[in-house]
């Protein structure tokens, strides 16, 4: 019969006060989805990754298709998603992200030591302590530009990995009997409580509606990867095929620019954050800031996950995000 | 330190022509490549890899160490164009040697881990998240708390890491000989910072 070392009643203190004391510094930090900064990215030049990215994402659809070809049989939709979606998750993180942050064909920003140094000066969520502030335990995400929007790598965690969840709770009601709708309003509404406590808020103080708009059309990408009248990937004749090469034109809109889409922070986060976007005031009249901006505002449409957090704010559930806004930052600085 | 095999040599060369890394605005821009060859160098760099070892460190307190100090390295295949210095996943072999004040052990195993190394260095410098199964053995001395103080136990051991902790646990087997009625199995657990 196994047995335990006896163990000193002052050792099993000094453990137990390890473990408090680390579990204090340490623990809750790791959690999915990572922070990132568009505001650095202003005035600097980024090449566009959309086709880059999309050759990434088909370069994994592909493989999926020889993988599923090799298995040589039908699969429910449900296991090729599934399947889809372990082929690039990691720990915490997606093979995506991961990819787009070291390799050398894609542009963004911040890149080499010298922009990397400059970042750590400028991090938009740089006034806290890095011991202390949980959302500073995990690396920024840097910037990419897509169709010309400027969005952080962590949207592509958010559309190719923490999406599987949306979509499998969308699944689920649907398979209960939920009207498709509704099926949608009970996913997005379980993303928005978990990117409210676990995955956001509670835990690094911001809640990023950029985040819940990935989230939302990710969902959607799994609902029609091998699904609906115009899948990606088909099994026709017994053989499976990518039918249409993932495009992100499909799903990236201005709202996951977080420099233009604002994201909504707890008190204790925000008084930092306002500190630092206040230097970012006269970069709105940067001609690459103002041309952005246009055509954002020129694409702009309401989403769903607009409409939900508008009900929320008219609720008092959440505080309106336009307070966190830049423009709104810099009419209320002092001169 | 990183390896980097002859067989990226050419990706690399063929890099060195993509534009890469933000530039301030008003640069020249070359041509834009076609649809294909942008797949075939997003082929090349998934597939084009090189082995690298990086070093690991790690400090806790753990049943039956105690206080221990430990340094080894893991053994990961990389994409080899990947510096790694936000992050990476590290898949691979890893070994290492944890003296300590009641005991000492070498462990070997599997880990998979997300870190990230400063440039140029050979350590992993951020572990955010991790994993390890090792198999190790343990040689006890000076106060240990087992019965016998001094012996030595085989076993496996567990890690999982998060940013500022680790935590293991794990069973070991005596090996060396002992008294009579002397506990042959042990568990551990131990807490601590790094990988």
């Amino acid at each position: 019969m196994p047995a335990a070392p006896v163990t000193a009643p002052t050792r099993s203190g000094l453990f137990a006060l390890l473990v408090a004391l680390l579990l204090g510094l340490g623990g809750g930090g790791a959690v999915e989805g990572l922070e990132t900064d568009q505001f650095f990215a202003w005035g600097r030049h980024l090449e566009d990754m959309t086709e880059v990215l999309n050759a990434r994402v088909n370069l994994e659809l592909e493989r999926l298709v020889a993988e599923l070809n090799r298995d040589g049989r039908e699969r429910r939709c449900q296991n090729v998603r599934f399947r889809f979606f372990k082929r690039h998750r990691m720990l915490f993180f997606d093979g995506f992200e991961t990819w787009s942050v070291n390799s050398p064909l894609v542009s963004r920003s911040p890149s080499g030591p010298e922009e990397m140094r400059e970042f750590e000066q400028k991090y938009l969520y740089g006034g806290t302590s890095p011991l202390f502030d949980t959302g500073r335990w995990m690396p920024p995400s840097p910037t990419v530009e897509v169709n010309g929007v400027r969005l952080g790598t962590d949207k592509l965690t958010h559309l190719l990995g923490t999406a599987w969840y949306y979509h499998r709770w969308y699944h689920k009601a649907s398979l209960r009997g939920a009207k498709p709708a509704e099926a949608e309003d009970r996913a997005v509404r379980r993303g928005l409580q978990h990117e409210i406590t676990i995955l956001g808020r509670a835990v690094s103080g911001v809640l990023s509606l950029a985040d819940l708009e990935a989230n939302y059309e990710g969902m959607w990408f799994y609902e029609h990867l091998c699904a609906g009248d115009d899948p990606n990937i088909v099994y026709d004749a017994g053989v499976w095929r990518l039918r249409r090469p993932f495009d992100l034109r499909d799903y990236v809109t201005p709202e996951w620019d977080e420099s233009y889409q604002p994201n909504i922070y707890v008190r204790r986060k925000w008084g930092k954050v306002r500190q630092r976007m206040l230097g970012y005031c006269p970069m709105l009249e940067h001609p690459q800031v103002r041309a952005t901006r246009q055509a954002y505002r020129e694409r702009d449409r309401v989403t769903e996950t607009e409409k939900l957090i508008d009900e929320m704010v008219v609720a008092g559930k959440l505080p309106d995000p336009s307070e966190f806004s830049i423009e709104r930052v810099c009419r209320e600085a002092p001169d | 330190m990183p390896n980097t095999p002859f067989a990226v040599g050419a990706l690399v060369l063929g890099l060195l022509a993509s534009p890469a890394a933000a530039q301030e605005v008003g640069d020249d821009s070359p041509a834009e490549p076609s649809s294909g060859e942008v797949a075939d160098r997003v082929r090349a760099d998934v597939d084009e890899t090189s082995l690298r070892w990086l070093g690991i460190a790690r400090v806790r307190y753990s049943i039956p160490l105690e206080f221990s100090a430990g340094g080894g390295a893991v053994l990961a295949r990389m994409p080899a164009s990947h510096d790694c210095s936000t992050f990476c996943e590290y898949r691979g072999f890893v070994a290492q040697v944890e003296p300590g004040s009641a005991g000492g052990q070498l462990g070997v195993g599997y880990a998979r881990v997300i870190a990230a190394n400063k440039p140029r260095s050979a350590f992993l410098n951020n572990v955010y998240v991790g994993w390890s199964a090792r198999a190790v053995l343990v040689r006890t001395w000076g106060d240990s708390e087992l019965d016998p103080a001094r012996q030595t136990l085989a076993g496996f051991e567990g890690q999982f890491a998060l940013p500022r902790i680790s935590f293991n646990l794990g069973v070991l087997r005596r090996i060396s000989s002992a008294h009579e009625g002397a506990d042959r199995y042990v568990y551990t657990a131990g807490i601590g910072w790094g990988f």
